[in-house]
C-alpha cells in the first residue's frame, strides 16, 4: 500500500485529560475501500482517537494526513468539510421528520430562482430516496423516523454521511443494538460502501465481527497502539491477548451450580403481538439463557414477567406459589430483579451516585419507623456491594453517569443485590463492556448461581449463551421455539430455532410438563 | 480501624460541603444586602423594612418550594398565581358570607377547607399527569384560567372584605412581637408569622427530601423516571405527591395573602407563577429536572426580595425594576448552565469554527 493511496494517516497522535494519558503516539492508516476494526477495552482510547478525528477533540501532538494532505481539524464542521462522517451509538436524528428531512437537515436543496427561500421538497426526497438505494436500504425516503426500527435508523445515518460525501465513514458499535439478521444487511451496506472507495472504521466489541467484515484489525490497549495485521493472519485468540495483554484461556468461567427445586414457573405469558404463550421453569441456582433474534419478543417477555409491561394473559408462580405482578413493586415484593438492556436510561439515574443507585430499591429497609432514612446504613450496603462487585469508583458520591460501562453494569448488578433476590433477570449484561469486566460479570454470575439465585440471562451473543447457560430457552417470533439442554445446544441449532427453520413450537414435548424439563 | 473512619467522615462532609451549590447564592444574597445597606443604611434594616422583605420572601418562598418539588420531577406548575386568588376568595367567602344556606364558619375550618381544596387541586394535576399523561404545562395551564375564573365569579368581581380586627388578620398581618404580647420586641418582634411559617414548611420539606425515602424516589423520579420505576419506585405516586404539596402550597399562600390583604379578591396573585419559577430557578433548581433544593428556592426568592425592596428604597423606577430583575433571571441562569459546562461546550465550538 504505497503512501499516496491512503485516505488518512495518522501519525503519532498523544492526547492527555487531567490526570491520565488517554492516548500516547499513535499511528493510524485508512485505504480507500478499506474496512478497519479498531478493537480495544473500554478505555483504551478507541473513542478518543476517533473524537480527534471528528473535530469533538483537540491532538495535543501528532499529525493527520487525508489523502496526503495534512490538516489541522478545528472542529466538527471542518471534519464533515473534509469528508470525514462519524455514526454514533446514540443516533442524532428528528424522530418526527421524514428520513429526508433528516438525511439532508440543514442542507435542505432550495427551489430554483426566486423560489430559493423555499425548500424543494420533491428534489430532497428524490436525491434522498438515491441516496437510500445506493447504499440498498429498503426504506422509502417519505417514511418519518420515529417508524423506522434501530437497523435502519443507521441506514439514514450512513445516507446522510454519504449526502456529505463523506470518503471516511466512522461507526461506533453499529451492531450493538441489531439482531443478526439486522448484522448482516448492515454488513451488506458495508460492502457496497467499500465497494465505492469509501474507506470505514469499524470500532465494536463483538470479535466476532471484526473476522467478519473487516480487511485490518489494529488494537489499542491503554492508549497505546499494540498491533495491527491484516485479517487473514489474525486470530480471536491473538486480538484477545493484544486487548487485555495476558492470555485468555477460557471466556466463559461457568462454574458448577447445584441445581435445585423450581423457582420461577411461568405459564402461558403472553401480551397480544409481542409475546404469546410463553411457558417455562427457572430452578434454585440455574443460569436459564434467554437466545433469539432481536425482536423474538426476549426482552418483552422478562419485562412482563417483572411488571414493568402489562400483560394480556399468563401466570407466574414462585417456589410454587402463584403471585400477581402488575408493577415493579410486585416483582421486587416477590424477590425478582431486572437488570436492563439498556442501563443508561432504564437501569441507573445517570444524575444519582452510586450510593443512591445501590440503595434505590432497598430504601424502605433502611429507614427508621418507615419514614426517616438511616444514613450510615445506606453507606454501609453501598460500600459492602461495591466491595464485593469489585465496582471501581473514587467514592460512594461519585456520579454514575462518570463510570465506564461495566462499572456502571455492576451498579446496577449491585442495587438488585442489595435487596437479596431469589431471581436475577439480565438483559444483555455484557452488552458494550470491555472484555475484563465482562469477565468478572460472567464469575459473579456464576457465584450468585451457586448461591442459590435462578439467573434469566438474556444475550445475543451465543458464545456468551452457550458458555454460561445451564438450560437455553430459543424465542421466535415471540414464541418459544425450543429450550435445549446445555449439552445439546450448539450455534447451529439455536440459530436453526431462532431463525424458525426449526420449529419446536408450542406443542414440543420439551413444553409440555416442568417435569419434562 | 478509627482512623480510616474519620478519614471517610471528613471526605463525606467535604463532599457535602461541595454539594452545597447554593453557597453561591448566598453569596450574591449577601453583596446584595451589603450594597443596598451601603447606599441607604438608614431604611434598608429597620425592622419595619426588613419585615416588609421578609413578607415578599414568605409569598414566594413558599410557592417557590412548590414549584422545586414539581421541577425536580420534570414537570411545571402555572396555576399557583391563580389558585392564590381562588383559595383566599373561598376562605374569605366561607368565613364572611357561608355557602348557600350553610352559614359562615369559623377561622380555623375555613382555613383547614382551603388548604384540602389546595391539594385535592394538586391531586387532581398529578392524576392527569401521571395517569392520562397530560403535559404538566397544559393541565396546570388550564387550572390557571379556571381558578381565577371561578374565584371572579364566586364574588361577582368585588373583592370579599373582612372587617379590621377580625381575628383571621393576624395570620397575615401579625408578627411575633403581636403573637406573643411582646413589648416592642425590636428585630425579632418583627418576624412576620408568616415567615415563621415558610421557616417550617421549609425545614419539613427540607427533611423530606433529604432524610426519607420518598425524598430520594423525588429525586431519582426526576433524573430517569423509566430507571426509578423498574427499581420499583410508585412513580405516579411520588409525582402525584409533589403537585399536592404544591397546590397545597398555594393554598396557605393564598389564605395567608387574604389575611394580609384584609380580603379575598380575584385580582391578586397575577404572574405569581412566573416569579415563584424565576426564583426556584435563581436557587439552583434546573429546568430539566433532577436538581433542585429548598434552601435554593427560598435563596432565590430573597434574592428577589432584597432586589425589590432594595430598588424601592432607592428610587428606582418600578418599569426599571422589572427589567433588572428579568436580567438578574437571566444571569442566574446562564452562569449556573456555564458553571455545570454546558455553556462552556457552545463557546469553544463558536470560537474554533474554521474560518
Amino acid at each position: 500500500m504505497s503512501e499516496h493511496n491512503l485516505i488518512l494517516r495518522m501519525e503519532g497522535i498523544s492526547k492527555a485529560f487531567p490526570g491520565v494519558q488517554a492516548l500516547s503516539n499513535v499511528d493510524l492508516e485508512l485505504a480507500p475501500g478499506e474496512v478497519l476494526a479498531l478493537v480495544g477495552e473500554n478505555g483504551a482510547g478507541k473513542s478518543t482517537l476517533m473524537k480527534i478525528l471528528s473535530g469533538a477533540y483537540r491532538k495535543d501532538t501528532g499529525r493527520i494526513f487525508i489523502s496526503g494532505q495534512e490538516v489541522e481539524i478545528s472542529g466538527p464542521r471542518h471534519a464533515q468539510q473534509l469528508g470525514i462522517a462519524i455514526i454514533y451509538q446514540e443516533f442524532n436524528l428528528a424522530p418526527n421528520q421524514s428520513v429526508a428531512a433528516n438525511i439532508f437537515m440543514a442542507r435542505e436543496p432550495r427551489r430554483p430562482g426566486l423560489g430559493c427561500l423555499f425548500v424543494d421538497r420533491r428534489r430532497m426526497e428524490s436525491e434522498a430516496q438515491k441516496l437510500l438505494d445506493r447504499i440498498g436500504a429498503r426504506i422509502s425516503a417519505t417514511t418519518l423516523v420515529r417508524h423506522l426500527s434501530v437497523a435502519e435508523r443507521q441506514m439514514v445515518e450512513i445516507a446522510k454521511a454519504l449526502a456529505v460525501d463523506a470518503r471516511i465513514i466512522i461507526m461506533d458499535e453499529p451492531t450493538s443494538a441489531l439482531g443478526e439478521e439486522e448484522v448482516e444487511s448492515l454488513f451488506e451496506v458495508v460492502r457496497t460502501l467499500k465497494e465505492q472507495g469509501i474507506g470505514i472504521i469499524f470500532i465494536t466489541h463483538r470479535l466476532e465481527e471484526v473476522f467478519r467484515i473487516a480487511d485490518r484489525v489494529v488494537v489499542l490497549r491503554d492508549g497505546a497502539r499494540v498491533g495491527s495485521m491484516p485479517i487473514g493472519e489474525a486470530t480471536p485468540e491473538k486480538v484477545i491477548q493484544w486487548m487485555v495483554g495476558r492470555e485468555v484461556g477460557d471466556l466463559f468461567q461457568k462454574k458448577k451450580a447445584e441445581i435445585g427445586a423450581p423457582l420461577l414457573e411461568v405459564r402461558g405469558l403472553t401480551r397480544r403481538g409481542v409475546v404469546e404463550n410463553v411457558s417455562f421453569t427457572l430452578r434454585r441456582g440455574e443460569i436459564l439463557g434467554f437466545a433469539g433474534l432481536v425482536g423474538a419478543g426476549r426482552t418483552e417477555t422478562v419485562r412482563l414477567i417483572f411488571g414493568a409491561d402489562p400483560k394480556d394473559s399468563g401466570e407466574i408462580l414462585i417456589e410454587g406459589k402463584p403471585v400477581t405482578i402488575t408493577s415493579p413493586r410486585d416483582a421486587l415484593a416477590a424477590g425478582i430483579g431486572l437488570v436492563p438492556e439498556d442501563r443508561g436510561n432504564h437501569g441507573l439515574v445517570l444524575t444519582l451516585s452510586v450510593l443512591e443507585n445501590i440503595v434505590l430499591p432497598s430504601l424502605d429497609r433502611h429507614t427508621r419507623l418507615r419514614v426517616w432514612l438511616d444514613r450510615l446504613g445506606l453507606l454501609k450496603t453501598a460500600q459492602e456491594f461495591v466491595n464485593k462487585l469489585n465496582i471501581r469508583i473514587a467514592q460512594l458520591q461519585q456520579k454514575a453517569m462518570f463510570l465506564s460501562g461495566g462499572n456502571q453494569q455492576k451498579t446496577v448488578v449491585a442495587k438488585w443485590l442489595a435487596l437479596r433476590p431469589r431471581i436475577l433477570i439480565m438483559d444483555e449484561p455484557t452488552r458494550g463492556i470491555d472484555v475484563g469486566a465482562k469477565a468478572e460479570i460472567h464469575a459473579l454470575m456464576s457465584q450468585l448461581a451457586q448461591e442459590g439465585i435462578g439467573i434469566i440471562m438474556v444475550s445475543s451473543e451465543l458464545p456468551e449463551i452457550l458458555g454460561m447457560s445451564d438450560r437455553i430457552l430459543v424465542m421466535s417470533e415471540g414464541r418459544v421455539a425450543a429450550i435445549l439442554d446445555r449439552e445439546e445446544a450448539t450455534q447451529e441449532l439455536i440459530m436453526a430455532y431462532a431463525s424458525g427453520e426449526k420449529l419446536g413450537g408450542a406443542h414440543g414435548p420439551l413444553l409440555a410438563s416442568p417435569a419434562a424439563l | 480501624m478509627p482512623e480510616t473512619d474519620t478519614r471517610k467522615e471528613k471526605s463525606s462532609l467535604l463532599s457535602q460541603l461541595g454539594r452545597f451549590r447554593e453557597i453561591n447564592v448566598l453569596f450574591a444574597l449577601i453583596l446584595l444586602g451589603l450594597y443596598f445597606y451601603w447606599r441607604r443604611p438608614d431604611i434598608f434594616v429597620k425592622p419595619a423594612n426588613l419585615a416588609v422583605i421578609m413578607r415578599f420572601i414568605a409569598t414566594f418562598g413558599m410557592l417557590a418550594i412548590g414549584e422545586v418539588l414539581v421541577i425536580i420531577t420534570r414537570g411545571i406548575d402555572l396555576s399557583v398565581g391563580s389558585m392564590l386568588a381562588f383559595t383566599g376568595v373561598i376562605t374569605a367567602w366561607m368565613m364572611l358570607k357561608g355557602v348557600g344556606s350553610i352559614p359562615p364558619i369559623g377561622v380555623l375550618p375555613a382555613i383547614l377547607i382551603t388548604l384540602l381544596v389546595g391539594t385535592l387541586v394538586g391531586i387532581w394535576h398529578g392524576t392527569f399527569v401521571t395517569k392520562l399523561k397530560i403535559p404538566p404545562f397544559i393541565i396546570t395551564l388550564g387550572t390557571y384560567l379556571m381558578a381565577r375564573g371561578l374565584a371572579a365569579n364566586i364574588t361577582r368581581g368585588y373583592p370579599q372584605v373582612f372587617d379590621s380586627g377580625h381575628p383571621f388578620l393576624i395570620l397575615g398581618q401579625g408578627d411575633l412581637a403581636r403573637l406573643l404580647g411582646w413589648e416592642g420586641g425590636g428585630l425579632i418582634g418583627a418576624i412576620p408569622i408568616s415567615f415563621v411559617i415558610l421557616l417550617c414548611i421549609a425545614v419539613i420539606v427540607h427533611i423530606i427530601l433529604n432524610h426519607t425515602p420518598l425524598g430520594y424516589r423525588i429525586y431519582a423520579v426526576g433524573g430517569n423516571i423509566e430507571a426509578a420505576r423498574l427499581s420499583g419506585v410508585n412513580v405516579d405516586r411520588v409525582r402525584i405527591f409533589c403537585y399536592a404539596t404544591s397546590g397545597f402550597l398555594a393554598a396557605l399562600t393564598g389564605v395567608i395573602l387574604a389575611s394580609r390583604l384584609g380580603q379575598g379578591t380575584p385580582v391578586v396573585g397575577s404572574a405569581y407563577e412566573l416569579w415563584a419559577i424565576a426564583a426556584a430557578v435563581i436557587g439552583g433548581t434546573s429546568l430539566m429536572g433532577g436538581e433542585g433544593t429548598v434552601i435554593g428556592a427560598i435563596l432565590g426568592a430573597a434574592i428577589m426580595g432584597v432586589m425589590q425592596n432594595g430598588m424601592v428604597v432607592l428610587n428606582i423606577s418600578s418599569y426599571i425594576q422589572d427589567v433588572i430583575l428579568g436580567i438578574v433571571l437571566v444571569i442566574a441562569v446562564v452562569y449556573d448552565t456555564m458553571r455545570r459546562g454546558g455553556g462552556f461546550d457552545f463557546i469553544k465550538l463558536w470560537i474554533s469554527r474554521p474560518s
